[in-house]
């Protein structure tokens, strides 16, 4: 791990970077001819030359293979063993030999946690926070970077306002916790054993990408607050800030980027669902309209900046969000055969992936699946990889 | 090459303008005939090649030389051998109306001129010439990338680009640097450290 960043400090840097790419030709042209070859050879490219691993995790490598449409999108799943060990698994739905992969050398820490938060930004795969048993929620971020194959530390999340131990309980009974150095009733609530810090998001919180920024804020369920507060990750400044505003509701189901908003599903209470947006230009939390928030039922993704949810409230059929008339209509259902429930999606291009227990895959095309018998046609499918897995969260990469 | 010819006159100066500024109506006077008007390029080994002149504007260089009026005479390309001139004329003539280039052309004239040249997609034939017209050693590759990099001919960089990226797929990481003339300059302990996060790469 340690090697990607260190070497090019010493005495061969001047001829690695006077070196041509290739010998004989023009380095823009040595590059276009590079930024065609598929994404599944670029392991054996960066072990070429210093100067090849270089130009693989560059800008220049990203545009270039932007400008020339040759990007593809890989697929990445969080998924738990057994309730109790975590793996990553990779995917290229665009190879002729389909299959899901295990991600190695993952830190330890990644592997045990669980209620971790799984995002992707540019070519990153972040895994934020979580808790174990015999260990308290935690505020560190680790990161898996696509482009170079290797994990690294980022930023914690903002300090972490712990449950302190002495405090738990006081002569009443009523827990405290500090916050700075305020402390707060826990108003004689039962805590959980193990503590996981209540008023922390480390465990059990939701998050979502918008433009290049990762927005995270306290899940469901965490219990009395005075203000729900978000936290915003910068990537190329690897930190964060915090906020907080009144106008944010708690119990916040997920987080959903959609049209340069984030809006929050809220958990429904009773019969009343309610969701709000957050404009990132001005910086403020809105009501919205809270027929979006239905999909706190099932998985969402968002095809061409529409949003599709698959409703598994009886058997797994899919939605899609009518901005126009403020409804969810209904695509088509999948078929329970091949791909078994719970699921998580992910869109490819114009295609929804559908991954089920035991990484059992489907691929659905918004535009020309057709249905039989009221079952969408799937465009391809994998079988059941291993029973033992349970799909956490998925999300893509695209170089 | 476009210093060879000094003294171009004003209209054509203007004429290298309505491409980007949107007004056409000024043609340069080589291509106001629009028939099959031919040039003659020569190679740097002083071989002589005809191609038709709307084949010759899929390379952005000969096009500005022929727009700067550089097209009368014969046009002197002393970095390319007779060989692989040949092989170039050959592949303009036959990508005729290929929207590699084509589109590009198509957005710089208004006057219809190029209208037989409405882009199609390749067809199998086209490709199969493609395919043909790659199947040739490393150094021969190399050769018509170069030429395809100074003549600035879409179509042709696209052909050889993928063929110099489908050459290497599949090889080994000895076999790419050995193919593509290029120098270990990793330490063994480097390379072997790397090749183990990579391992999943080599399977």
């Amino acid at each position: 791990m340690a090697s990607a960043s260190s070497p090019p400090q010493k005495s061969g840097q001047v001829d690695v970077l006077d070196s041509p790419l290739i010998s004989g030709l023009p380095d823009d042209i040595a590059l276009l001819c590079l930024a065609r070859i598929p994404r599944r050879y670029h392991g054996i490219l960066r072990c070429v030359s210093k100067k090849w691993k270089a130009l693989l995790c560059s800008e220049e490598w990203r545009s270039c293979r932007q400008r020339h449409d040759l990007q593809e999108t890989w697929i990445y799943a969080l998924c738990r063993r057994n309730k109790r060990r975590n793996c990553y698994y990779v995917f290229d739905p665009n190879s002729d030999r389909r299959s899901w992969t295990c991600l190695q050398s993952v830190p330890p820490q990644c592997l045990k946690r669980e209620g971790m938060a799984f995002e992707t930004i540019g070519s990153k795969l972040y895994v934020l926070g979580g808790c174990s048993w015999g260990e308290d929620s935690t505020d560190e971020v680790y990161f898996y970077d696509a482009s170079i194959n290797t994990w690294a530390k980022g930023c914690p999340m903002p300090t972490p306002r712990y449950i302190d131990q002495k405090h738990l309980t006081d002569s009443k009974g009523f827990g405290t916790l500090t916050k700075g150095n305020t402390k707060m009733s826990l108003g004689g609530r039962v805590l959980p054993i193990p503590i996981f810090s209540e008023e922390g998001k480390r465990c059990y919180f939701v998050s979502a990408v918008l433009g290049d920024r990762l927005y995270t804020t306290d899940g469901a369920g965490m219990g009395s607050k005075t203000f729900q507060t978000w936290d915003t990750y910068d990537p190329c400044l690897d930190s964060w800030t915090s906020n907080q505003d009144r106008k944010l509701a708690a119990d916040v189901q997920k987080l959903i980027s959609l049209d340069g908003k984030i809006y929050s599903i809220h958990e429904p209470n009773h019969e009343f669902h309610y969701a709000g947006t957050f404009d990132p230009t001005d910086n403020d939390w809105e009501h919205s309209n809270s027929e979006i928030a239905l999909c706190w039922r099932g998985p969402t993704v968002i095809v061409d900046e529409i949003l599709y949810m698959l409703d598994e409230t009886s058997g797994a059929k899919l939605m899609r969000w009518q901005e126009e008339t403020g409804d969810w209509v209904s695509v088509g259902r999948l078929s329970p055969l091949l791909v078994k429930p719970p699921c998580q999606v992910v869109a490819n291009g114009r295609t929804i992936i559908v991954i089920g227990k035991g990484l059992s895959t489907i691929a659905v095309d918004v535009d020309k699946a057709a249905k039989v018998g009221g079952m969408l046609v799937s465009s391809f499918s994998l079988p059941e990889l291993d029973s033992d897995l349970s799909v956490l969260s998925c999300k893509t990469i695209t170089i | 090459m476009s210093s060879g010819d000094s003294g171009p006159s004003s209209s054509k100066q203007l004429v290298q303008q309505p491409a980007a500024a949107g007004r056409s109506p000024n043609q340069p006077p080589l291509l106001g005939a629009g028939g099959r008007k031919v040039i003659v390029l020569k190679s740097g080994d002083e071989e002589e090649f005809e191609v038709d002149l709307l084949d010759a504007m899929q390379s952005r260089t000969l096009r500005r030389a022929i727009e700067d009026g550089c097209g009368d005479g014969p046009m002197p390309l002393p970095n390319l051998t007779g060989p692989v001139l040949a092989k170039v004329v050959e592949l303009f003539r036959r990508h005729r109306g290929d929207p590699r280039w084509a589109d590009e052309l198509q957005e710089t004239e208004k006057e219809g001129m190029f209208k037989d040249y409405a882009p199609q997609k390749p067809t199998a034939e086209v490709k199969g010439f493609d395919r043909e017209f790659v199947s040739v050693d490393r150094d021969a590759l190399f050769d018509l990338l170069r030429a395809a990099n100074f003549l600035e001919a879409p179509g042709l960089l696209d052909v050889t680009c993928d063929a110099a990226a489908d050459a290497v797929m599949n090889m080994t990481v000895e076999e790419v640097r050995e193919y593509f003339g290029l120098v270990n300059d990793y330490t063994p302990e480097e390379e072997a450290a790397l090749r183990k996060q990579h391992e999943w790469a080599f399977q």
